[in-house]
């Protein structure tokens, strides 16, 4: 985590102000606590936090329990997030803030409008505000993640509901199409624009 | 008087306090001296200058009497003959490329010896032409019977009619030698030839000078010249000798350029505005250009079904020693296989590799791989049998066992595993033990035909033996292939293909094959009859094969670039560790499961690709990878389905780019995705056997334009991403040709950028091509099916990448030829391109090599709309000609007028093209068109605009979000820029702002803050940096910026300012040497002038001719050059001049460039570009009496002796009125003769006193010399001067007796 340092330029001011040079110093410590306590950078970008260690996931009824082992060394303010799909690749998964906490307990349909069984695949990772999010760690195998299958109640065969599209979180895409993505990668989203916008300058 | 001051022409002559000067030139300043400013010398000599040695590219001979030259392996050519002329032996192709400034000389070197009784005459001729015929220019020598190497000509030797550049440039440049024996056999041997040529020094001017300092702090000098040529001196192996390095840059233009990650950036223009494109690195390729111009064509690869029966799965059976079945020759279980120290290594020694009778006893098992698995058995109840299982080949061979016999007897074939254990001390069998070894890897049948290939990802589910359930890669095809097709053509009911082969084994009579791609012959439901499926392979000869097509009619023979696979029923894998077995094993080995055996009619299970390509609509790109790492931005976008049954797409139509490109990257959307991705290489993911393997989607090459990626939508995803924000490709642009770079953040900041249309497709024909092998149409546009489009093809550019070239092989002239178009309406995103209401002009590079420029024709670029019944009732919104008349042999920048908006309607027709073509090109002539920009005309420079790089990645700009538009008060155009604490400053005409560094954000939302909105600079060249501040030259004087607001450092010379010829300002150079405290402005100043009277006659500098130079010793702050101007008022309110203060002179050097360049002691030394056109670059030396031999006009005037105030001071011995100047005493040295003018009352009086005779000056000098004036007047000015070759003076006293005037101090009248 970069912090801000106005060393060197206080120094220079304290020469001939010592008030304005005091007064910079409480500001420099002011911003730069205030950023460790938020698990944010006042200069550029924090690194990303270290790939969390396992996820877990139980199911009973149509309830899953989603638990992250996590003992990497971490600062105030980590985020984790979940994410599941209905495919194992996560083309457009949906994104639960998990905040602080290392788990969650969801509830998912055990099938889809037509009644059929769904299969759902879980991925975790974690974040600090203004850092990148971490590596993501899929339950199963990273390339061949583990379904698992909601048991709804044995008399109806669970409830049939298709999950509508995710719209994404943070600073990705509206249309779900960049999981992984956490508070975002980017600080800013851009207006929505066709690719390859870079028009002629005419007109302006 | 010991105080000389400097120009200080605001303030009247005779108002100037002692020290201050009303008039000096061509002088410097010391503390308490002023001496004649440093001469001139040429720092390079031109002398000599050669290009090569180089070396022959091709060659050839002409038999002479059935005789021929031949070649040793070694590579000496030799010949033996009998009597008369030998053979004639030819080399060409020297790769010269020298630039115009002529060719003084040219020397070949060449080494070799004879044979024989007699030394033959041996002549060497210079050719033109590639088929070696000779010039007749020849010269004559003899070899010697040892090798030797002579040198024929020399640095003036003209070989009587010497050829001219761009003759020596062209491949058919060489020589061809033969030798004339007196009658007895002869033998020659030639070992090499080279060849250099001398180059001329050239007329003109030098316009750029930069220090190019590598990361091993190897320096380099870069040097422009007016004529175009960028030269380079290695300043660290070969320093004062310059190379030609570019030569394509147009003529009488500048240059700024910016060191940044290892490479120099330079920026070519008129000052004004770019004129060549921008280049860079090692190779000089552009600073960033265009992506491909045609999309690749991709399909799923389907196969109908995924799901196969299995007929069986065999391994390799069990081996052992051949000589004696069921037991090994020896076991080894230690630290390697020739030790018996304990270690983990078994060593299964398997067979003897003795030699009997010339032959090895037993065979090397070939199918033993490292990497792979292997079963070893001990036999039970021997000293190994614990050790029995599967393991990982490490090592396969021969070695010797320890205690075995020492002669070859000794040594046995061997492979080698890992064991967990470790072995005790001297764990081996030493004889033979029972045992066998099988490997695991299996051979899979099906029960239906296949397009598998190697790398392919196979599911068996259900097997009969259910531990072979689980997911493998595909390693070999036994029978199937993948075929490149080359050819088709039909006759008589056959279909001919030709092909080569890409993967798997070659087709025979019966193979299936499906076919894809072909273009050739008629087209039935949108595709070539030659695209089948499924079809059974007639017969095939050599890399032919023939398919029966009967009814079809007879198609001639055609290119194509189509894809065939066969299918086949038989593959291989290795399962790894544990899957092992015959068929016999089951149950015995626990933990291992048997081979499988089934029918077709009841397979032993089933398998099925692993797609991982999920249903859905994709989209998939090509973009170029040039040899300097950068990606371009994306061709326009194809789009394409894959189903749940694809495992792989297949590529074709992969454009191939121009020489720079290394690489190909496809990158794809997942299914029903929008955003893009790549695989930059093989992804291997450890499996529970073998590992799955993905394929990169990058093409190692610029050639194949075929590729087929396997990998699964979850891993394109975690990989390279092409259009996330700081790495957007399809926002990149290729910039236009700009005036400046400035790098700060680990970036690059691109000003004064040409301004183009940037949705045009390809309209620097760098964008590639798309069939191998031919270059024809540029990707992206289509031959004009209205027009004559023959005659047209891509050539590689002089300049870089491809041009587009048209030509007229008669007989006649031609009304149209080489007509292409593209689409003028929308992009491939849906963007417009020509938008309504909106003037366009066109700016294009172009030359005609053939040089016929006086018989008509013309290039001519078209908008136009064919509607519904082309051509008949096409509209014409604009045509834009450039005749052959205004072209010349080489490139040039021609411009003109395109669309006028009246005449686009304010919509605009969705079928609008643009289409260019020849017109009217008279047989033989040509265009060659390097490329072309249509841009807006009211806006043919993004002036406002600063375009930045991403970080660590200088090529790529991007266009939306690397875009700074530096108009918040106002549109003056940004002329430059610099950094100075941490921050990024904008100089505009008469505004600065600043920006900094927000390292989560891309450059178009920096902040943009004003720092003035009155003082910018002027030029692109006007502005240098101290210590941690800045000087800049704009209209209103000299600034000096240190992070407060800019200070006026010129009022002392603003009358001088005042008389530049600011037509031209934009050509101010400003130079700080912060060693010798002095300031440098380069300035066009039209002469004479009130400060330099004697100057020659030039009312109207359009590039400085005059150097105001400011010495600022000893003020050692940006603060004191503030404070220290030249006079200021004491506390008493008496107007002083003080020593250590600015001080200004006038230097007369015309020089449109000037710099500071690192030398070899690491020094940095002002270089001065000459403005005299002689090409030489010039350094300050003070022991130079002359510049390069020309006077050095030094002169200084003094102040008028003596103001009121001393006046008052001396009281009654000097008059207020007029005084008797008596005597005068110099502390004055130097050489050659000066002239002293005593100038009574004026500066410029009518009558000035000139001491007689001048002053013979030695150095040093003697003792202070004297001159008796008896002068009577108000105030005497003295003026110094030198103005010879040989002459110059340092002045540091001046000692006048001064007194009332005897005779009448007043005059009494007015």
């Amino acid at each position: 985590m970069s912090l801000l340092d106005l060393s060197k330029h206080t120094q220079a001011i304290q020469v001939r102000d010592r008030e304005t040079a005091a007064a910079l110093r409480l500001v420099e410590n002011a911003i730069n606590h205030m950023a460790k306590s938020s698990g944010s950078s006042p200069i550029g970008e924090p690194s990303a936090p270290s790939p969390i260690q396992q996820l877990d996931v139980k199911v009973s009824g149509e309830t899953a329990h989603a638990t992250i082992t996590d003992n990497s060394p971490l600062t105030r303010n980590i985020h984790y997030f979940l994410e599941y799909a209905t495919e194992p690749q996560f083309l457009a998964p949906h994104i639960e803030h998990l905040g602080t906490s290392r788990g969650r307990i969801i509830n998912l349909p055990t099938n889809g409008d037509d009644g059929t069984p769904q299969n759902y695949y879980f991925r975790a990772y974690s974040q600090y505000p203004s850092s990148k999010p971490s590596e993501k760690v899929t339950f199963g195998q990273s390339h061949a993640p583990t379904p698992v299958v909601m048991q709804g109640v044995p008399t109806n065969g669970g409830t049939n509901m298709t999950l509508l599209p995710s719209t994404g979180s943070g600073t990705a895409a509206g249309n779900g199409q960049q999981g992984g993505f956490g508070f975002g990668k980017f600080q800013n989203r851009p207006a929505v624009l066709p690719k390859r916008s870079v028009g002629t300058n005419a007109g302006r | 008087m010991n105080m000389f001051g400097g120009l200080c022409a605001e303030i009247a002559p005779t108002d100037l306090p002692e020290g201050a000067s009303p008039l000096n030139y061509d002088v410097d300043f010391d503390i308490g001296a002023v001496y004649t400013r440093a001469g001139l010398n040429p720092v390079y000599s031109f002398q000599d200058l050669a290009a090569g040695p180089k070396f022959a590219g091709s060659g050839g001979q002409i038999p002479v009497n059935n005789v021929q030259w031949t070649t040793t392996p070694a590579g000496v050519d030799t010949v033996t003959w009998l009597n008369g002329q030998s053979p004639i032996l030819w080399w060409n192709d020297f790769g010269f490329d020298l630039p115009q400034t002529g060719v003084t000389g040219i020397e070949v070197q060449i080494s070799g010896h004879y044979t024989g009784p007699v030394s033959p005459e041996c002549v060497l001729e210079l050719t033109l032409t590639t088929d070696g015929r000779g010039l007749g220019i020849a010269k004559t020598f003899f070899f010697q019977t040892n090798d030797t190497t002579l040198t024929l000509g020399g640095p003036s030797d003209t070989w009587s009619a010497i050829a001219a550049v761009n003759e020596i440039n062209t491949p058919g440049f060489g020589v061809q030698f033969y030798a004339i024996s007196p009658g007895q056999t002869t033998s020659l041997f030639i070992n090499a030839i080279a060849i250099r040529a001398f180059i001329a020094e050239g007329l003109n001017n030098v316009n750029w000078i930069k220090t190019f300092i590598e990361n091993d702090d190897s320096t380099h000098t870069f040097v422009l010249d007016s004529q175009g040529v960028v030269w380079e001196e290695d300043v660290t192996h070969n320093p004062g000798v310059l190379v030609p390095e570019i030569t394509t840059i147009y003529p009488e233009q500048f240059a700024h350029s910016a060191s940044n990650l290892n490479e120099e950036w330079i920026m070519f223009s008129d000052l004004k505005k770019g004129t060549n494109i921008p280049r860079h690195g090692t190779n000089w390729d552009r600073v960033s250009q265009v992506g491909p111009g045609a999309p690749p064509s991709c399909v799923g690869n389907a196969t109908g079904t995924n799901v196969w029966g299995i007929i069986s799965i065999t391994q390799e059976p069990r081996r052992s020693d051949p000589e004696h079945p069921g037991t090994f020759q020896d076991a080894l279980w230690s630290a390697s296989p020739t030790t018996d120290d304990p270690g983990n290594v078994l060593t299964v020694f398997y067979a003897s590799a003795r030699i009997e009778n010339g032959h090895f006893v037993s065979l090397p098992d070939a199918h033993l791989v490292v990497g792979q698995a292997v079963n070893i058995e001990f036999g039970a109840g021997t000293q190994f049998a614990s050790l029995n299982g599967t393991y990982i080949i490490t090592n396969q061979g021969f070695a010797r066992p320890p205690g075995a016999s020492e002669d070859q007897n000794g040594e046995r074939w061997m492979f080698t595993v890992q064991t967990v254990q470790t072995s005790s001390q001297n764990a081996q069998a030493h004889a033979q033990i029972a045992g066998t070894y099988q490997l695991t890897l299996a051979t899979i049948t099906l029960d239906k035909l296949a397009t598998w290939q190697a790398g392919d990802q196979i599911t068996i589910q259900g097997p009969a033996v259910g531990g072979w359930a689980g997911t493998y890669s595909i390693l070999k095809a036994i029978n199937g292939g993948q075929y490149q097709i080359t050819g088709t053509s039909l006759t008589n009911g056959i279909a001919t293909y030709d092909f080569t082969l890409v993967s798997g084994v070659l087709p025979t009579a019966g193979s299936i094959v499906t076919i894809t791609g072909c273009v050739n012959g008629p087209f039935f439901n949108g595709s070539s009859i030659f695209n089948v499926t499924n079809a059974t392979v007639n017969s095939v000869t050599g890399s032919s094969f023939t398919i029966r097509m009967a009814g079809q009619p007879n198609v001639a023979a055609a290119v194509e670039n189509g894809n065939a696979v066969e299918l086949g029923t038989v593959f291989q894998f290795d399962p790894g560790l544990s899957h092992l077995g015959l068929a016999s094993d089951l149950g015995a080995r626990p933990g291992v499961f048997p081979a499988l055996s089934g029918t077709a009619q009841n397979p032993a299970g089933t398998v099925s690709l692993t797609g991982g390509l999920g249903a859905g609509v994709r989209q998939a790109v090509t973009i170029f990878e040039t040899r300097n790492g950068y990606l371009t931005a994306p061709s326009p976008p194809v789009t394409f389905g894959t189903t749940t049954e694809d495992n792989s797409i297949v590529v074709s139509n992969i454009c191939i780019g121009p020489p720079n490109v290394i690489a190909r990257i496809v990158a794809f959307t997942p299914a029903n995705g929008g955003f893009f991705f790549y695989i930059p290489q093989d992804i291997t993911i450890p499996n529970a056997g073998q590992p799955l393997t993905y394929t990169s989607t990058r093409v190692a090459n610029n050639s194949d334009t075929q590729a087929t990626f396997t990998f699964t939508d979850g891993l394109l995803m975690a990989s390279v991403s092409i259009d996330s924000p700081g790495n957007d490709l399809f926002n990149q642009i290729e910039i236009g040709a700009s005036c400046w770079v400035v790098p700060y953040a680990a970036r690059n900041f691109y000003g004064l950028m040409n301004n183009k249309v940037a949705n045009f497709v390809n309209t620097t024909f760098d964008g590639g091509f798309l069939t191998p092998g031919q270059f024809n149409y540029p990707a992206g546009w289509t031959p004009e099916p209205n027009i004559n489009s023959n005659n047209g093809r891509l050539v590689t550019s002089p300049v870089f990448g491809f041009s587009y070239y048209i030509f007229n092989p008669g007989p006649g002239t031609v009304e149209v030829l080489g007509g292409m178009h593209q689409s003028a309406f929308q992009d491939a995103y849906q963007v417009p391109i020509i938008r309504p209401n909106t003037d366009y002009s066109i700016r294009v590079d172009v030359r005609t090599p053939a040089g016929i420029t006086n018989l008509g024709g013309q290039l001519l670029f078209d908008l136009v709309s064919y509607g519904p019944n082309p051509p008949v009732t096409g509209k014409l919104f604009a045509s834009l000609g450039f005749p052959l008349s205004a072209m010349s042999t080489q490139f040039q920048t021609l411009t003109g007028q395109f669309l006028l908006k009246g005449n686009m309607p304010l919509t605009v027709p969705s079928d609008t093209i643009l289409r260019l073509y020849a017109s009217n090109l008279p047989a033989g002539a040509d265009i060659e068109i390097d490329r072309f920009e249509i841009y807006p005309t009211r806006e043919p420079t993004l002036t406002v605009d600063v375009m930045a790089s991403y970080v660590d990645n200088l090529e790529a700009v991007d266009g939306v979000s690397g875009d700074l538009g530096i108009s918040v008060t106002n549109n003056q155009p940004v002329i430059g820029a610099f950094t100075q604490f941490d921050l990024l400053y904008f100089l505009k005409t008469a505004s600065m702002f600043s920006t900094q560094d927000s390292p989560t954000e891309e450059p178009a939302l920096w902040k943009i803050r004003e720092i003035s909105n009155k003082i910018g600079t002027i030029g692109i060249h006007s502005y240098d940096y101290g210590e941690e501040w800045m000087i800049t030259a704009c209209r209103q004087g000299v600034y000096i910026f240190s992070g407060r607001e800019p200070i006026k450092i010129s009022q002392e010379i603003q009358p001088v300012w005042d008389a530049i010829n600011w037509a031209a300002g934009y050509t101010i150079v400003v130079r700080n040497d912060v060693a010798s405290r002095r300031l440098f402005i380069h300035v066009p100043l039209p002469t004479p002038n009130p400060w330099l009277p004697e100057a020659l006659l030039n009312p109207n500098p359009t590039t400085p001719n005059v150097i105001l130079m400011m010495s600022y010793k000893e003020l050692q702050t940006a603060a004191a050059l503030e404070d220290r101007g030249p006079v200021k008022v004491s506390f008493s309110g008496k107007l002083i001049s003080w020593d250590m203060s600015r001080k200004w002179s006038l230097w007369q050097i015309p020089s449109p460039y000037s710099a500071f360049v690192r030398r070899p002691d690491g020094t940095e030394q002002l270089f001065i570009g000459n403005g005299r056109r002689n090409s030489r670059v010039y350094q300050l030396d003070q022991n130079a009496l002359s510049d390069d031999g020309l006077a050095i006009p030094g002169l200084y005037t003094t102040y008028g002796f003596i103001q009121g105030e001393e006046a008052r001071q001396y009281g009654p011995v000097v008059s207020m009125y007029r005084k008797l100047y008596k005597y005068s005493s110099y502390n004055i040295s130097g050489a050659g003769m000066l002239k002293l003018r005593a100038l009574v009352n004026d500066w410029m009086p009518t009558y000035p006193y000139e001491a007689p005779g001048g002053i013979e000056l030695t150095c040093p000098g003697d003792s202070n010399r004297e001159i008796p004036f008896n002068l009577e007047g108000q105030r005497l000015f003295l003026e110094f001067s030198t103005n010879h070759p040989e002459a110059n003076f340092r002045l540091s006293e001046i000692i006048l007796s001064i007194a009332k005037s005897p005779w009448a101090q007043v005059r009494g009248i007015n």
